[in-house]
């Protein structure tokens, strides 16, 4: 496994998170209960604007599951993947639920964390053995 | 509970739920069994390795056959539905068992 | 409560499989994930509940001579034991835990082998127990209690736990089929509306650690999968389980006859070294001896595999008296045994560092609220249907009320018992005998105090009663520990060690996150928006329950 030990495993984990939350943002917004959350009753998404947001969602998804693979392997990094994927959709959810306004915010601020963390990861932590 | 309750419903929800747990582990057991002989005799696992192979996927099946049970539309057809598969699985490992 | 009818659909019949799965074995199956998630840091509580460890966790000792001073010991206090088996020192256990078999004497017939089992926990510095360390079971009473129970012969447990363990696996199938429009309800929680509510938190917490619990569930069956399904071992071994064991050639073979000849046996420095040198000194973890100083003696040495997810590492093993190689075991597994033993390993966690192991820890908070929020949802839920029957008649159906009570004193109640299991290890004296028993003992009592009170009222009242004394148990934990220990948040947030940090700030926020159940049961006066009829006077939730047959 030459790819294990890219990235150290804190900043990973950091930028994992911030992607899934940012990846689940998205994805829900596609969808029109929560686009109605958003925009008001009635209202659903263009399905340019719902396949555009899906793409960026699952492309968020992808990049978090980069993140914890790089850092640990493929078994470990799956694993690790999983459980970030439930506290980003916790977040998502709850975010969701008491301040839906918020919703776009925190996705743009939960992506940028995920790109800052990766990029900065070499400064941040000594490069997992 | 609610009026509508007959005894005949109760008597088929006993009957599925025999069904389930009894006949499901019956349906699990007998794949196992004979799902192991297969991998080992015709497949050409390793005999351990068919053993543990078979018996990994044992829980699915009592899980599947759970689901069927109450899936099915009456309490006969949950039994018929495992009747017929364990009858299938019995025979097959009776054949390659003796061996 | 919707029947199982003819012709309703494959979703709705789901939905009422899914209901009683899950209902009919809900208050094992949140013992088990209680049990089962503090068992992620067993190591820790152990070291939290044995204080007079604290100063020597910070030492460093090599593996060799740790091995070596569990040698001493052994050969000193039981040179005739059937089996040594020897847990090398690591970062979450920093001490020599031992157990021996002895030999059988005449007291012995008739009991399993549990009796003739002693255990010692040695101090690696030393290679003696920790002078007046208290007896202990530690986090391993609470391991132990999600598959073995308790006050039963383990066997009975086990198959509880595999039938209640099953039920599970078709609830959450069945739960996959019902919702199978989670994509569009995906993300909704509403608060605050009564049984609606229950039902978008578990919906949450069910699907949003969905991967986890279909993992845990089904590794659970894995683990024990030889002891619920022989099947395989029947039709191909003709039940010849040594056989079976023999060519899956996984572990070192148990149970050797001892010779008539007694032979010293070999010092354990050259074996390790061996190991060492053929592992790339990754290390050993651990040592068992089958027959010591007998003739017939074998020394395995397990590996440490850190990286692996694997429970059954390699392992090598030695003839005792020579110190001569003789096998080694499990180093190239084929893929059954590899997918076996890696689905054990993703159970029990052994591999997790830090980070992943606070993951897994939180999805089995998530696995917990699962059940305890399926549970009171189906209380909520049945108790709304039959608001106008027990508004009518004052009587609460029996089934209903059994649950409500059990529902409390299971999911308030057994808080109340693991803080009662901390708090009796630092109040009772250090040297009563079977010390450990009582603490579990204590444990129990607290448990069947809350349950049979629970029985007695079970009310809104009661849940926040019980949630409260909860709270308080497991918040006033870290200023225990300050009345009874030195190593108390005070000293432990700077200078370590952070494992005991660690346990008190866990506490501390279990108590927290208590009390907010406990406070935000006692906000809600009564169920708002609720469709209870508008000539009711009584409110339900104060409706003492009476008996009443079906």
């Amino acid at each position: 496994m030459s790819d294990v030990g890219m990235l150290p495993i804190g900043p990973a984990c950091v930028a994992g998170l911030g992607f899934a939350v940012a990846g689940f943002t998205w994805l829900a917004t596609a969808m029109d209960r929560h686009h109605a959350d958003l925009f008001g009753r009635g209202t659903s998404p263009e399905p340019a604007r719902a396949r555009r947001l899906r793409w960026q969602g699952a492309f968020a998804l992808a990049l978090a599951l980069a993140a914890c693979v790089l850092a640990e392997g493929w078994a470990f990094g799956v694993v690790y993947w999983g459980g970030l994927l439930t506290l980003g959709a916790l977040a998502v959810a709850g975010t969701f639920s008491w301040a839906p306004h918020a919703s776009p915010r925190v996705a743009r601020t939960a992506v940028i964390v995920g790109v800052l963390a990766t990029t900065l990861s070499p400064l941040l932590a000594p490069v997992h053995g | 509970m609610k009026q509508g309750i007959t005894v005949a419903y109760r008597a088929g929800i006993a009957s599925r739920a025999i069904a389930a747990i009894l006949g499901g582990y019956g349906v699990a057991a007998l794949a196992t069994g004979c799902l192991s002989l297969v991998l080992a005799q015709w497949v050409g696992m390793a005999r351990a390795e068919a053993v543990v192979t078979a018996t990994l996927l044992s829980f699915l099946w009592f899980a599947l056959a759970v689901i069927w049970v109450f899936a099915a539309d009456s309490a006969l057809r949950a039994w018929i539905g495992l009747a017929i598969p364990a009858a299938v699985l019995a025979l097959g490992w009776f054949a390659l068992g003796g061996a | 409560m919707t029947e199982l009818r003819k012709g309703q659909g494959l979703r709705q019949a789901m939905a009422w499989l899914h209901t009683w799965s899950g209902l009919l074995v809900c208050w094992f199956l949140f013992l088990v994930f209680c049990g089962g998630t503090a068992s992620y840091y067993r190591d820790e509580i152990s070291v939290w509940m044995k204080p007079e460890l604290h100063a020597s966790l910070n030492s460093k000792v090599s593996e060799v001579d740790a091995a070596q001073r569990a040698y001493t010991f052994l050969q000193r206090e039981a040179p005739n034991a059937e089996r040594w088996f020897i847990s090398l020192p690591d970062e979450r256990n920093p001490t020599i835990s031992l157990f021996w078999l002895r030999k059988p004497t005449a007291e012995d017939k008739g009991k399993n082998n549990r009796a003739r089992l002693e255990t010692r926990t040695l101090d690696p510095a030393t290679g003696e127990p920790i002078a007046g360390a208290r007896e202990t079971r530690g986090g391993d009473f609470l391991y132990r209690l999600h598959f073995d129970l308790h006050y039963m012969p383990a066997i009975w447990a086990r198959w509880i736990i595999g039938f209640c363990t099953m039920f599970m696996l078709v609830a959450i199938i069945s739960g996959v089929i019902t919702h199978r429009r989670i994509f569009a309800d995906f993300f909704t929680f509403r608060a605050r509306k009564g049984q609606r509510s229950w039902l978008d938190a578990h919906n949450a917490v069910a699907v949003l650690a969905l991967p986890f619990h279909l993992m845990i569930t089904y590794t659970g069956l894995v683990t024990l999968m030889l002891l619920y399904m022989p099947w395989g071992i029947q039709s191909v071994y003709k039940g010849d389980e040594r056989a079976f064991n023999t060519e899956l050639a996984a572990r070192a073979p148990r149970n050797l006859k001892a010779s008539k000849d007694s032979a010293p046996l070999a010092p354990i420095a050259p074996m390790m070294a061996q190991a060492n040198a053929r592992w790339n000194d990754s290390g050993i973890q651990r040592i068992t001896v089958e027959q010591p100083n007998n003739a017939s003696a074998t020394v395995a040495l397990t590996r440490r595999d850190e990286r692996s997810m694997r429970t059954t590492p390699p392992s090598m093993v030695f003839t005792g008296p020579t110190g001569e190689l003789k096998a080694t075991l499990g180093e190239e597994m084929a893929g059954a045994s590899a997918t076996r033993f890696t689905m054990v390993g993703l159970h029990v966690a052994h591999f997790a560092p830090t980070l992943l192991r606070v993951l897994f820890f939180l999805s089995g908070i998530a696995g917990t609220l699962m059940v305890a929020t399926g549970a009171v949802m189906w209380a909520v839920k049945t108790r709304q249907h039959h608001a106008k029957r027990i508004a009518a008649t004052g009587c609460t159906p029996f089934g209903l009320r059994l649950v409500e009570a059990l529902n409390l004193g299971a999911i308030a109640g057994l808080p109340i018992a693991f803080a009662t299991y901390f708090w009796a290890n630092r109040l009772l004296p250090v040297d009563i005998p079977q010390r450990s028993a009582a603490e579990i003992q204590a444990f129990f009592a607290a448990w069947a105090a809350a349950a049979v009170l629970a029985q007695i009222r079970p009310t809104r009242g009661m849940w926040r009663v019980q949630l409260w004394i909860g709270a308080a148990l497991f918040a006033g934990l870290p200023v225990l520990n300050a009345f009874t220990t030195s190593t108390h948040l005070g000293v432990t947030l700077f200078h370590g060690p952070a494992v005991v940090a660690g346990f008190d700030l866990t506490v501390l926020a279990l108590g927290i996150g208590l009390g907010s159940a406990a406070w935000l049961v006692g906000k809600r006066k009564a169920p708002r928006k609720a469709a209870a009829p508008k000539t009711a006077k009584a409110t339900p939730s104060n409706v003492k329950g009476i008996e009443v047959p079906q």
